[in-house]
């Protein structure tokens, strides 16, 4: 990518953004559901309903609300939860103060288990040693993570009385219990990643430690950690970066099914939240964040390699 | 290294899914039990004899749940799987084949469906259209379409050069007559890869889905729906909670290392990816 | 190559995975004189008078209070009101209020108060009430310090149980959804969604010596699974609403309480439809259910068998005997339908809210036990905003499960079968009944009152209206060092009687 592409590319990527939210707004014009009546519950009467409807401005009709919601956007407010009557930004921090550090463990786990372990593949593919390790790779691809989840649990629970799935405690608190409990389903979500990206990782290994530049780096008489850091290393590391980009969009989009696993009050649940209240302004909000958080990654891992390997143009 | 191991990929990946094929087909005509019947005096009964896996809440007999879910995984995986492949396939073929503003509209609609992470999209389907078998395969396989757009499409703007092609052109074959005849065989060995992969995938999406709550109703078996019921008895039943994951993971893998087999088998010098 | 890499990242994770436990372990709080209540979800308005969600009611409880206040065993107490009479036609009641009860703020509980609260629940000023109970109050008024005057313009038997939900809250304050304030024995401290709620102890809560605990936290954990974990390593201390089955599981840490919950688990038949506008199908259907079966399989047994839309929670109006009308006999439902032109049975669907795997089960059963008479009913999951809108709004179903909550009052509970409630989401239309009703609702003396209402109750299973089911028992665990928990007939958490009887610490 040259940097004068740059500016197009950011407007596409606007434009991608606008569409989603325009899709959801058409998911909205057809979808059944009255937030109003499902804020008040089966006992409500229906003139609380109409009360309601009236104070949500749910009376006004959606193409309007969108058009608000959209002016809203560029002022960077997103307006409020019809469900919570709170601030859509303020119930997402509250929400991401969850799902970003499982999403940062999670990466975590993933690159110092993924690129290692998957070096030891790469290596020794054609050992017992390497065999055993493909074999034991291919079963962790193959592993839904919310039965890993529901597996850990069990197991956690047998071996501490004091696990509690769900039981978060704000930061603020007590930062280390609130820390602790995030391990776990961060690892729910990194070890079925790892082993995706060991496998990346172990290709890639074969593939480069036969190319040509490799047998010409020997042959110049350089020594084996020297080709392996300054030659090696490097060029494994550009062709898993996508793979790489790819989960990271993934996983920063808080696992869905992995909060529900453990019960934590994620982006994802309140997704879910959102969606079964028919709570349009926090959808859209979340639904925004989600889309942004794909398109950059992808632009980033676009740039990322035209700085690392000139040679490659877009795709 | 490489002569042992594609078969032994291949020769695995076949053996889970002909066990599995065979499980499907065998469950049309005979289960140990029926499988929605209910036993109150045999609940939670741990695996054993009569009832190999165990029962469940109801004192349904999970085995034969697990052989019917069988049908349910394979529907949704098929359907899905061949929908996202004809769709994905023509969107890709179109884009790759004309070029110009056709292939920006695909490719605006396919970087629009994949700006919605994991199985949100899934997920926002499903609440439009509300839960249920028929509704998780649409909603399956329109996010596997991104994924065969995107082979067909390169494959189509590699081929498109060819002098095979160029001459056929010349000799005045038409578009749709070119791409299915000349160009489309070239890239079906890549399709059939993915789409190995994506039936994979579309098992654990639906599983997913299901153990969210949103796919297959009950009570018709899905391995999904079952591990969503199997976490309320975790410590009580923990067998429920086992079995239909295990079966889930075996099935995955099953495929996964058919993919890698056929992928060997039709590319002799590809390494294992 | 001789580059060497050792798998140790793993032994590195497996050692921050030990180490975390272990600091959480060692993470507990120092004893607090406090108690942990596990909810399964957000309350829906802080603002007890736009609150209409049940959950949120069982908290704010102990927030806000009314006039009166519900007892233990379903009756009433003076709260707010100490004392009050009631002229002999019935059309005007006058409420003595108790001197010195102060808000949590500070100020003192006037009459002025009193009236602004019941006025803006009334809709006096914006025309468009917030409560549909008070609709037969024409006139609230203050003549002096200590008397409030409620004028009706009819016989309203119901008024002063709807009193104990008209929550007292300061006059013009603006801030009751962000920051409530009440009389109740705990005053509000924090609400964050998804996470929980806390209450702080009221020093001058107008009753001495209550509450016993100092500090209250509703934990909101929706999945029940780790609610149930949560509970046994002490995170939380009580657990209301516990699966039955999951009690066996629990300890001698902990007990356990349980009580009829006044709740209508209720198969509903749309009555305008195809072929439940039959009696006979109705009445194979009810022929058909075995209930007894159906508590054991979803229940594990903790339920009471119903047989009309009235749970004997509330004993004093419950006609007993009803729930045997319909005993499962498959040859007469058979019989029935086959009068009624069905020999075959039929298809239909029984579409239940997804959110309540308590009705998921009893359906998954239901349509087991449907299919011994030929009837094949398939089961259609909806969001529970689907249910909402289409099955109890728009009444477009066919079979439907759900379960009604009781109140104090057998009105709230009956009104749903008169033929022009709004929601009367069974199609329910019988003359009979809507008269028996009537008379109940401005009938004065409490006997044949009670009289009128079991007869309404008789009618419903006569006419096979719907397929009463069970009253799933109100199962609540306990950590068992916590003495004085009551429960009440209604779906209420009230802390204030509880306490720890170790010396107040955990």
């Amino acid at each position: 990518m040259k940097m004068r592409d740059l500016p197009g590319r950011i407007i596409a990527a606007a434009f991608t953004l606008w569409l989603v939210s325009l899709l959801i707004f058409l998911v909205f014009q057809v979808l059944p559901g009255n937030p109003a009546l499902i804020i008040l519950g089966a006992e409500a009467s229906p003139e609380q309903v109409a009360a309601l409807e009236k104070e949500l401005g749910l009376d006004r009709p959606l193409f309007l609300r969108y058009l608000r919601w959209l002016g809203g956007v560029f002022r960077g407010d997103l307006g409020n939860s019809l469900r919570y009557a709170q601030p859509v930004r303020r119930l997402m921090a509250n929400s991401l103060q969850v799902t970003l550090p499982v999403a940062g463990m999670a990466l975590f786990f993933i690159l110092f288990l993924g690129i290692p372990v998957g070096l030891v593949v790469g290596k020794h593919h054609w050992q017992k040693r390497g065999f055993f390790l493909s074999a034991l790779l291919q079963l962790g691809t193959a592993v839904p993570s919310f039965w890993l989840g529901i597996l850990l649990t069990l197991i956690l629970a047998k071996l501490f009385r004091s696990f509690t799935p769900g039981a978060f405690v704000p930061w603020e608190e007590d930062w280390l219990g609130a820390l602790a409990s995030l391990i776990p389903p961060a690892l729910t979500v990194a070890l079925p990643k790892a082993a995706v990206l060991t496998r990346y990782v172990g290709t890639a290994f074969i593939e480069e430690s036969n190319a040509d530049y490799i047998r010409t780096a020997y042959s110049k008489g350089l020594t084996e950690k020297r080709v392996f850091y300054r030659h090696l290393l490097k060029n494994i590391l550009i062709s898993v970066i996508t793979v790489f980009g790819l989960m990271g969009a993934d996983i920063l989009g808080g696992s869905i099914i992995v909060e529900k696993v453990f019960a934590l009050p994620g982006i994802g649940r309140l997704l879910i939240d959102a969606i079964s209240f028919r709570d349009f302004p926090l959808i859209q909000g979340i639904a925004l964040y989600l889309s942004t958080v794909v398109v950059l990654l992808n632009l980033l891992v676009d740039l990322f390699y035209s700085i690392l390997d000139p040679r490659i143009r877009w795709r | 290294m490489t002569k042992r191991k594609i078969s032994f990929n291949l020769l695995i990946g076949g053996l889970i899914v002909g066990f599995f094929l065979l499980m499907l087909i065998v469950s049309f005509f005979y289960t140990p039990f029926p499988v929605n019947e209910m036993r109150s005096s045999e609940r939670f009964l741990p695996p054993g004899w009569p009832y190999l896996l165990g029962t469940d809440n109801f004192g349904r007999d999970i085995f034969s749940r697990i052989m019917k879910g069988t049908q349910t995984a394979f529907f949704v995986g098929t359907l899905s799987v061949c929908l996202g492949l004809v769709i994905g396939a023509g969107l890709g073929a179109a884009g790759g084949y004309f070029g110009g503003w056709v292939d920006r509209l695909i490719g605006q609609l396919t970087a629009t469906i994949q700006a919605f992470p994991g199985v949100l999209f899934a997920l926002m389907i499903v609440a439009v259209c509300g839960p249920g078998t028929v509704n998780t395969i649409i909603a399956l396989s329109i996010t596997a379409i991104p994924g065969f757009t995107r082979i067909t499409r390169s494959g189509f703007l590699q081929f498109k050069e060819y002098s095979f092609v160029e001459a056929a052109k010349t000799i005045g074959v038409g578009p749709l007559r070119i791409m299915l005849r000349h160009i489309l065989p070239q890239i079906l060995p890549e399709l059939l890869v993915a789409a190995s992969t994506g039936f994979s995938s579309a098992l654990l999406a639906e599983a997913g889905l299901s153990y969210l709550g949103l796919g297959v109703q009950p009570p018709e078996p899905s391995w999904g729906r079952m591990l969503n019921e199997a976490q309320g008895y975790l410590f009580r039943a923990p067998w429920y909670s086992l079995a239909p994951g295990l079966v889930l993971i075996l099935a995955v893998l099953g495929f996964n290392l058919l993919s890698d087999g056929i992928r060997d088998l039709l590319d002799p010098n590809a390494e294992e990816r | 190559m001789r580059i060497r890499f050792s798998p140790f990242y793993l032994v590195v994770l497996i050692g921050i995975l030990l180490v975390s436990a272990v600091l959480w372990r060692g993470g507990k709080k120092e004893p607090e004189n406090k108690v942990v209540v596990v909810i399964p979800q957000d309350p829906d308005y802080l603002d007890p008078h736009l609150a209409s969600a049940a959950g949120t009611y069982e908290i704010m409880f102990n927030v806000y209070e009314g006039l009166l206040k519900p007892a233990p065993d379903g009756s009433l107490l003076p709260a707010l009101a100490e004392r009050y009479t009631v002229t002999e036609d019935g059309l005007v009641y006058t409420f003595y209020l108790r001197p010195g009860v102060k808000f949590h703020n500070g100020q003192p509980v006037t009459v002025a108060d009193v009236k602004y609260s019941l006025e803006r629940l009334m809709g006096s000023e914006t025309g468009e009430p917030l409560s549909p109970f008070f609709s037969k109050v024409v006139a609230v008024e203050a003549p002096d310090e200590q008397r409030i005057i409620l004028k009706l313009k009819e016989v309203d038997a119901s008024l002063l149980n709807n009193l104990t939900t008209a929550a007292i809250v300061p006059k013009g304050y603006r801030e009751l959804n962000t920051k409530p304030v009440g009389t109740g024995p705990f005053r509000f401290v924090e609400y964050r969604p998804g996470q929980r709620i806390i209450l702080e102890k009221f020093a001058d809560y107008w009753q001495a010596g209550r509450p016993y605990l100092d500090k209250v936290e509703f934990r909101i954990i929706p999945d029940r699974e780790a609610a149930l974990i949560a509970l046994k390593n002490g995170t939380v201390d009580i657990y209301p609403r516990i699966d039955v089955n999951r009690t066996a599981e629990l300890g001698a840490d902990f007990y356990t309480l349980q009580a009829k919950q006044n709740l209508v688990q209720v198969l509903a038949l749309n009555l305008k439809r195809e072929p439940f506008t039959d009696r006979r199908v109705r009445q194979a259907i009810n022929y058909a259910v075995n209930k007894d079966e159906l508590i054991e399989l979803a229940a594990f047994g903790f339920g009471t068998k119903l047989g009309s839309g009235f749970s004997p929670a509330m004993a004093y109006y419950y006609e007993p005997g009803l729930e045997d009308m319909y005993p499962t006999d498959l040859a007469k439902a058979k019989e029935l339908l086959a009068e009624a032109g069905y020999p075959e049975g039929f298809r239909t669907v029984l579409t239940v809210p997804s959110n309540y795997p308590f009705h998921v089960d009893t359906a998954q059963i239901i349509v087991e036990q449907l299919k011994k008479v030929g009837i094949e009913a398939e089961i259609e999951l909806v969001e529970w905003a689907v249910w909402l809108q289409r099955v109890y709004q728009g009444r477009d179903y066919a079979m439907t499960i759900t379960g009604l909550s009781g109140k104090l009052d057998p009105l709230p509970v009956l009104i749903r079968y008169t033929s022009d409630y709004g929601n009367n989401f069974f199609n329910y239309e019988n003359p009979e009944f809507d008269r028996v009703f009537q008379l109940a609702a401005t009938e004065r003396d409490p006997e044949k009152r009670a009289a009128l209402y079991k007869k309404a109750q008789r009618i419903l299973a006569e006419d096979a209206a719907a397929v009463f089911l069970m009253d799933p028992h109100y199962i609540v665990a306990l950590r068992k060092e916590l003495t004085g928990y009551q429960i009440y007939p209604l779906y209420i958490q009230d802390l204030s009687t509880v306490y720890w009887s170790n010396n107040n610490s955990r």
